[in-house]
């Protein structure tokens, strides 16, 4: 079975973050790393290629420097990496972004696409559903727990009141919840090995996507504004001199939160 | 020459650095699981082909957690002796050793088996009784073997030498990673603890120990890097190169950790800090083996043999150094 699975390299979620006053975009020169989410569906195709054999393929949108961050996954155990890095395609929105990866996924014919929960850095988590409505293909989202027969695949998807179990013909499109597994830690074998692994950049041109769909040419959502969170308002400190627990009790009441 | 970390090194650093954070005691066979048991064994014995940068990585980051096993025993002590039967178990992580060097032994209360050194070479020990001292550091506790018998004939004892080598390196980088933790703990507390309105860290008295301590440690980690760097190429300085950077690391971290401590102030003394625990480390380094002195006394003769001057060939251009005016007048002997 071949499965394709979406990463994106992330600011690493230690590094300070600051926004281009001209652009409206996340800086990321800064350290980076592999989207924490995206290694759950990075582990689960790696389990499902364990059990039934197949290829992992890795496939991403980003600056050519995102093959860094792609190596984790490939040392974890993916086959080969396919980067779509264009400048063309810098500061694509959810639409644009659709259409770029669902055009890679169209090249690579996988019988199954996973994807992370969401991007820590956009946190939008729709484009799975995105991609798999321009690639007419079903889609089981917040899923917990997956099995495939080769033909269907099922997956258990988390609500708020419990588990839905739903099945879907493969070929299909999957976002996994982080609670499906516990991605593992790259062996050291893995690590030396990840950089001889297939790692493939491509253009836009290479994927017959035109430039002007790609990009904020390409793009149907507008940046207004964009600012770091606002800094903390008051706060109140208080030194226990054994009355703290009723001071912090007024406190609450006073503002109706009790 | 190119002097820094490859990608792979520093993705190793940082998926040990998150590793240990996240399970600080993992056993044999978990570090077997993420390959580091065959980190420096050749592929055809079943390891991962990597060399001693990497290992020496694993050191320094094992050093930082105060991991409690028999890595350091196993790859830095009898690793050199043994064969490549051996070296497939240890990388299959099945098997871990520990060398009697001395009447000391390290990790008896992990290690698998045991070799021992006697007349010219070096055996396995077999059915010896093992008795676990109290020692300061309780992370790497020492023991004694009794009795027990000769086995399988391991190695030459001309092995020693690299096993010296190897150990000296190892301890000098692993001390490199315990002075770092506790430099790092010592800043954090600084930047954060107040006294008379202010962070301690403003004042001179906390200021300059902390300045201090850094560029030892910064010395200390730039000349174990280089022994590492030594032993992975097979340098003919290798051995020197240890013994020095041995010597250095090991006070480097003992000061860094007592700067440390007195930078803490009374938190630094409790039993529940992490504090005292990495100081016996680094006290353990320094106990362990040659002395210090005893180090620099193998420098000197090394250095003086033959009327040779061991630096100056690093200062010749064609070492790299293309400027005249660091050149030597006269050439050593």
């Amino acid at each position: 079975m071949k499965i394709a699975v979406c990463v994106k390299q992330v600011p690493d979620a230690t590094a300070a973050k600051r926004i281009d006053p001209e652009t409206k975009r996340l800086d990321r020169s800064g350290e980076a790393a592999l989207n924490a989410t995206d290694l759950n569906a990075v582990e689960e195709a790696i389990r499902l290629k364990e059990a039934q054999g197949g290829e992992v393929v890795l496939v991403s949108l980003g600056p050519e420097r995102a093959l860094e961050s792609l190596r984790k996954a490939l040392a974890m155990g993916a086959d080969r990496a396919v980067l779509v890095a264009d400048e063309a395609a810098a500061g694509s929105d959810l639409v644009a972004t659709s259409r770029i990866l669902a055009a890679a996924l169209e090249r690579e014919q996988a019988d199954l696409v996973l994807f992370g929960q969401a991007s820590s850095d956009g946190d939008g988590a729709v484009l799975w559903a995105a991609v798999a409505d321009r690639l007419r293909r079903p889609l089981i989202s917040q899923v917990a727990a997956l099995t495939t027969d080769g033909s269907t695949v099922t997956g258990k998807r988390q609500t708020e009141h419990g588990y839905d179990t739903i099945s879907a013909p493969l070929p299909a499109v999957v976002a996994v919840s982080d609670a499906i597994n516990e991605p593992r830690y790259p062996s050291l074998k893995g690590i030396m090995g990840a950089k001889s692994k297939p790692q493939e950049t491509l253009s836009l041109a290479d994927l017959g996507v035109d430039a002007a769909e790609a990009g904020e040419a390409g793009s149907r959502t507008t940046v207004l504004a964009l600012g770091p969170p606002p800094a903390r308002g008051e706060s109140l400190k208080i030194e226990d001199d054994g009355s703290a627990a009723q001071k912090i009790l007024d406190y609450l009441v006073e503002r109706r939160l009790l | 020459m190119d002097f820094t970390f490859t990608p792979e090194q520093d993705a190793l650093r940082k998926q040990a650095r998150d590793f240990l954070e996240a399970n600080p005691e993992p056993s044999f066979a978990e570090l077997a699981e993420l390959g580091w048991t065959g980190v420096s064994i050749a592929e055809e014995a079943g390891g991962v082909g990597a060399g001693f940068v990497e290992e020496a990585v694993l050191y320094e980051e094992l050093g930082r957690a105060l991991y409690h096993g028999p890595f350091f025993s196993t790859f830095a002590l009898a690793l050199p002796a043994l064969p490549d039967d051996l070296r497939a178990e240890v990388a299959a992580g099945t098997t871990s050793w520990t060398l009697a060097l001395g009447p000391l032994v390290p990790d008896l209360d992990t290690a698998d088996r045991i070799a021992t050194v006697g007349g010219d070479g070096i055996y396995e020990l077999e059915g010896a009784e093992r008795e676990v001292l109290t020692t300061t550091d309780e992370t790497r506790p020492l023991g004694v073997v009794r009795g027990g018998t000769v086995g399988r004939r391991l190695a030459d004892s001309t092995v020693l030498e690299e096993i010296a080598t190897r150990s000296n390196a190892a301890l000098a980088v692993e001390a490199c990673g315990v002075a770092r933790r506790a430099l790092e703990l010592a800043i954090e507390y600084a930047a954060s603890r107040e006294q008379f309105g202010k962070k301690i860290g403003v004042y001179q008295a906390v200021a300059h120990p902390l300045a201090d301590a850094y560029t030892q440690l910064e010395l200390a980690r730039s000349l174990a890097l280089w022994a590492a760097w030594c032993v992975a190429e097979g340098d003919e300085r290798a051995r020197i190169a240890a013994a020095a950077a041995r010597a250095h690391a090991t006070e480097a971290a003992v000061r860094v950790c007592e700067t440390s401590i007195q930078v803490h102030g009374g938190i630094g003394f409790t039993w529940e800090h992490v504090l005292h625990r990495l100081y016996k480390r680094a006290l353990w380094i320094q106990s362990f083996g040659p002395s210090t002195t005893r180090l620099r006394a193998e420098i000197a003769a090394a250095l003086l043999e033959g009327g040779q001057v061991f630096h100056v060939p690093d200062l010749r251009p064609e070492h790299g150094r293309p400027d005249p005016a660091l050149a030597p007048t006269t050439q050593g002997g």
